[in-house]
């Protein structure tokens, strides 16, 4: 389903990465790892869209992605370095704002028991600037309830900031996805055998 | 796509309501600077009635300067901004949303309180109403204009004076005609030019302004 062709991307004079290939099929996982500035988070900003490389070609479903990026787009559910939440917002809030604007509209019931599950019942009417880091991690991790639709997840670093209850349900649902035919891309610095069966990219 | 483009709306809105300073202080950037030039050029009610217009829409157009970098700075910096590219939806749509919320919490408070400060610059009650009217139909030009600045400059440092330097020189002809319209009516010429000029500004810029900043904001993310 996912297939890269030939990858080469720069920043500035430093080359990333060069002719890399890879094919990723429904139902599986590609687990990327590297040090510090191999270009990890370059990779799945490309794989995204959201960056353009500077050869070869991104194909979903046997079609480049810039040729219908609207509809590829639709099938993606990216979660970046930055959690995309509005800090004087309360998970709540931000959940309902946001989800919209990514083709769903939950109730507020739906989005309260999304948030239940995160383990965030108590802090889910506080301001986001109140929460510590890995609750902020675990209110962006909850939109993924939502995104089940969205065949191409694309998670850089998830697991960073979350407690060992929150690491084991996002593994939980990370295999649920695969297992229902999904496909995950995902880095992780830590040292994380958490899906065991993923295809492993180490770009150092 | 109304869903979504409603619902940056409402986001916005909400985000001005929790962060009321940044509307009270433009608010209050206006009010000082258009209340300074009475203290500066003397009571001569004459002088104070050419100048009133002039002041009171540069005022505006400062205003609108400050507050540029609230557009799409913050979005850059928490991620949000990638999430409205990976939405689906066409990103001139949201940008508009964003853009017509930008007017509404830095915009139009200043519109409403624009003739409360004519009245300190003697205009009369006709030229108030044509004040209020000329800049209900320049700011959103103003706010849609330099909405392209700070898209082009996302991402850089030191971008909010660089949107300065960008934008300023396309604000001019906005600043002439709105002004210039109510000077015309209290000097007795007719304004009709002077109105449509502002309208086609308004035309084109609603038509063109967000395809360019969608575009800025495409390669400020790449």
């Amino acid at each position: 389903m996912l297939d890269v062709e030939g990858l080469s991307f720069a920043r500035g004079k430093n080359t990333l990465f060069k002719s890399l290939s890879f094919s990723l099929k429904a139902g599986s996982a590609l687990r990327v790892t590297g040090s510090n500035g191999s270009g990890k988070t370059s990779l799945l900003r490309l794989l995204a869209g959201l960056s353009r490389p500077d050869e070869g070609e991104i194909l979903w479903c046997g079609e480049a992605i810039r040729k219908n990026y609207g509809d590829f787009v639709r099938s993606v559910n990216f979660l970046g370095h930055d959690d995309g939440l509005k800090n004087q917002l309360t998970a709540t809030e931000n959940l309902k704002l946001m989800l919209p604007l990514l083709g769903t509209s939950p109730s507020a019931s739906e989005v309260v028991a999304a948030l239940e599950e995160a383990g965030l019942d108590s802090v889910k009417d506080r301001a986001v600037m109140h929460m510590s880091a890995g609750q902020k991690r675990r209110v962006a991790l909850a939109r993924t309830d939502f995104m089940k639709h969205r065949a191409l997840w694309i998670l850089d670093e998830p697991f960073t900031s979350l407690d060992v209850t929150a690491v084991t349900a996002l593994v939980v649902k990370l295999k649920r996805h695969i297992q229902f035919g999904g496909l995950l891309v995902f880095t992780t610095h830590q040292d994380l055998d958490v899906i065991p069966d993923a295809n492993s990219l180490s770009l150092d | 796509m109304n869903n979504a483009f409603w619902s940056l709306l409402r986001k916005e809105l909400l985000l001005a309501v929790r962060q009321k300073t940044d509307v009270v202080t433009v608010l209050f950037f206006f009010l000082i600077v258009s209340s300074l030039f009475p203290f500066a050029v003397g009571p001569e009610s004459n002088t104070l009635k050419l100048i009133g217009p002039g002041v009171i829409w540069v005022g505006a157009l400062l205003c609108s300067l400050l507050a540029l970098h609230r557009v799409f700075e913050a979005d850059y910096n928490d991620g949000s901004l990638e999430h409205l590219i990976l939405s689906g939806e066409p990103l001139t749509i949201l940008v508009l949303a964003k853009i017509i919320s930008h007017w509404l919490i830095t915009g139009l408070p200043v519109v409403i309180v624009a003739p409360l400060i004519g009245i300190q610059f003697g205009l009369p009650p006709q030229s108030l109403l044509l004040l209020l009217g000329t800049l209900l139909l320049g700011t959103p030009v103003l706010s849609l204009i330099g909405s392209i600045g700070a898209g082009l400059t996302l991402g850089v440092r030191g971008g909010s004076a660089l949107t300065s330097i960008l934008i300023l020189p396309f604000y001019v002809p906005i600043l002439i005609f709105g002004a210039g319209a109510v000077v015309a009516d209290l000097q007795g010429l007719t304004i009709d030019g002077h109105i449509s000029i502002l309208v086609a500004m308004l035309c084109l810029s609603v038509a063109l302004a967000p395809l360019a900043i969608a575009g800025a904001i495409k390669i400020a993310l790449e």
